[in-house]
């Protein structure tokens, strides 16, 4: 398994403009990561369109079907309200995918901007990067996230930004190692060799070098980011219930734990089931782009 | 980064100094003290801005934030006193130096919600906190170690199987686990209570539950070592000399893999803190952790900050624990070979290419 620094040593080696789409590597993600893709696939499915696999409405409440146990008319059982778990896990998909996305973003972002200052600036610049990144890492991710949502106040933006901001310090670290190995290589010297102005190296050759790296980890990271974002939900701080959400499905359903365990189980297990096949197809897209 | 028979031995090298110069020991520690002393206090003084910032950013009056909020009902004289105490009359600044001089004295206000000092709530609570992280990092090492062998000595399915079980281990969120285990072992076979009571098995399932993702993503590191101990010169010696499978997995191969697994282990707390504030919620534990919820849910302010700096001073501990345990295991202090393959674990954890970038 290489270390963080080797895909960026390829990516800063190869000549720019080579990348090519995603699609033409799908042979190579390997049998794991195909079956990973095909799940992630079905989750952007249920995301975009969730009408296809669950129909129904999510908050539509029927209090004769009140904690109905799995069965044919609701395969996932039903909640406390009588709505069905089955179209709540497939309505949430939404919810979970677009929050672990967007705090991805988020994160990247100010990991991308954080970590180039620290790879380009000075050594006064890097070193006070440096110390900072280093704080919040000194901070549980989930502490980072909480302490934000105490200054902002609970809410589905809030928890998104709070996981954001408490993942960009690894970003951060990543772009920055990348930067300053993109720095001294031999295609950036040839640029400044050339003459070319320093913000057109930065944009045609450290930036794509840093680029694909952290795109494979941020892949790994959206995993995360659902877990964390659906942890903030279950703790209360994150998108209220009754909204179709699977942390906060988990946090109705703890009430009725031991009398009707479908409401946790399977909002759990599509948390589950989503983060694992965002990590794989992650590490398989990284394994992808490391062997060109 | 392979490493063959060629490249620099992974492994103990008989012909090495243990130590370059044993009669400047002394003044290396010192040294190193020093350095851990002031790296600590920094971290704290940066966390400790933060919180000041945190706490500034709080929309409405400050002195209402330090009594609870705009919805406190607090009587003018308190608002008044609070302003004065605080100083919140005066520049940010001498608002800023009252806040450090306060925490460095050991005043971390009262805790609104529970009117009680911060510090005896942390006294109560640090305790619960502390027995699950450590306890779970314990357990973790224990189910890592036995995924490592089950992964790299009992064939290509074994192997399969628990890359599948550790990867998915290391992403399973804390509160479903919990929720899990709670059904199949306290509701179902009632071996052990479902809501901690203070008994030994009431803490079995909080401690795995914490354990099992920190447990996912140690096993991964420690495997990786393993597989490149196994195809270095010192392990086929080892083999060459009649080790035992065991034998040899036990004395070489797992020494080898333990290393980044240790300054692994300092960057887990992060994670094992974050798994404790939602394990706790889940068995109704009363630890900082669900004290942290309880108090963003309420605001209040001075309690979160509490935690922040315990977490941090926590942190910094584990942190210098880590790094003397490393220079105590390993004699190449100082030298290459040894601190880069340290540096690249913890790097990995990090930098998160394992598990994305919130590995903590």
């Amino acid at each position: 398994m290489s270390g963080i620094v080797d895909p960026g040593l390829q990516a800063g080696a190869r000549a720019p403009g080579s990348r090519r789409s995603e699609r033409s590597r799908g042979g190579t993600l390997g049998p794991a990561g195909t079956v990973a893709a095909a799940v992630v696939v079905v989750a952007v499915v249920a995301a975009v369109w969730p009408a296809l696999l669950g129909g129904g409405d999510p908050l539509a409440v029927h209090p004769a079907d009140a904690l109905a146990a799995p069965g044919p008319a609701h395969p996932f059982g039903t909640d406390e309200s009588g709505r069905d778990v089955l179209t709540r896990v497939v309505a949430g998909t939404r919810a979970s995918l677009v929050v672990g996305v967007l705090a991805t973003l988020v994160g990247g972002f100010a990991g991308i901007v954080l970590g180039t200052l620290a790879g380009l600036g000075g050594r006064v610049v890097d070193a006070v990067v440096g110390r900072v990144t280093e704080v919040a890492f000194a901070l549980p991710l989930l502490l980072v996230a909480l302490v934000v949502i105490a200054v902002t106040g609970p809410g589905a933006v809030p928890a998104t930004l709070a996981v954001g901001f408490a993942t960009a310090p690894g970003y951060a670290r990543i772009v920055r190692a990348l930067v300053r190995t993109a720095r001294s290589s031999q295609v950036v010297e040839t640029a400044v060799l050339q003459g070319r102005s320093p913000g057109r190296i930065l944009l045609r050759h450290v930036l794509p070098a840093a680029l694909w790296p952290v795109v494979a980890v941020a892949t790994l990271g959206v995993g995360q980011a659902v877990v964390w974002a659906s942890a903030l939900s279950y703790l209360g701080v994150g998108t209220p219930p009754p909204a179709p959400e699977w942390g906060a499905m988990l946090a109705d359903g703890r009430t009725y734990l031991l009398t009707a365990p479908w409401m946790s189980t399977f909002p759990g297990l599509a948390i589950v089931v989503l983060a694992t096949a965002v990590t794989v197809l992650g590490r398989a897209v990284r394994r992808a782009g490391a062997a060109r | 980064m392979d490493r063959t028979l060629t490249s620099a031995p992974a492994g103990r090298h008989p012909l090495r100094p243990t130590r370059e110069h044993p009669s400047a020991g002394r003044s290396v520690w010192a040294l190193w003290g020093l350095r851990r002393l002031a790296g600590g206090i920094g971290v704290l003084w940066a966390v400790a801005t933060l919180v000041f910032v945190a706490i500034r950013l709080i929309p409405g009056d400050p002195a209402l934030a330090v009594l609870g909020g705009p919805g406190s009902q607090a009587s003018a004289e308190a608002v008044d006193a609070v302003r004065r105490e605080y100083g919140f009359d005066r520049p940010v600044l001498v608002q800023y130096a009252v806040f450090l001089g306060r925490l460095a004295t050991g005043h971390l206000g009262d805790s609104y919600a529970f009117r009680t000092p911060v510090t005896t709530l942390l006294a109560q609570q640090l305790p619960v906190t502390l027995t699950l992280a450590v306890a779970g990092l314990v357990v973790a090492w224990v189910l890592a170690i036995g995924a490592a062998w089950w992964s790299t000595q009992r064939g290509r399915v074994a192997a399969a199987l628990t890359g599948a079980i550790t990867v998915t281990a290391s992403v399973v969120p804390h509160f479903w686990l919990g929720s899990v285990l709670i059904v199949v072992f306290a509701s179902t076979l009632g071996w052990v209570p479902a809501v901690s009571d203070g008994s030994l098995r009431g803490w079995v399932l909080p401690v795995l539950t914490v354990a099992v993702p920190v447990a996912g993503y140690l096993a991964e590191t420690v495997r990786d070592g393993v597989v490149d101990a196994q195809r270095s010169a010192f392990a086929l010696a080892a083999r060459g000399r009649g080790e035992s499978r065991a034998g040899l997995f036990g004395r070489h191969l797992l020494r080898h893999a333990a290393l980044p697994g240790i300054a692994l282990s300092a960057w887990a707390f992060g994670s094992l803190v974050s798994g404790a504030v939602v394990v706790e919620s889940v068995f109704a534990l009363p630890g900082i952790g669900r004290a942290l919820v309880t108090a963003v849910t309420q605001r209040d302010m001075p309690l979160v900050a509490g935690i922040a700096l315990v977490s941090a001073a926590a942190y910094v501990v584990v942190l210098a624990v880590a790094d003397l345990v490393e220079r105590l295991v390993d004699p190449r202090v100082g030298s290459g070979a040894r601190r880069r393959t340290a540096t690249r674990a913890r790097d990995r954890v990090r930098g998160g290419t394992h598990h994305g970038a919130g590995a903590r």
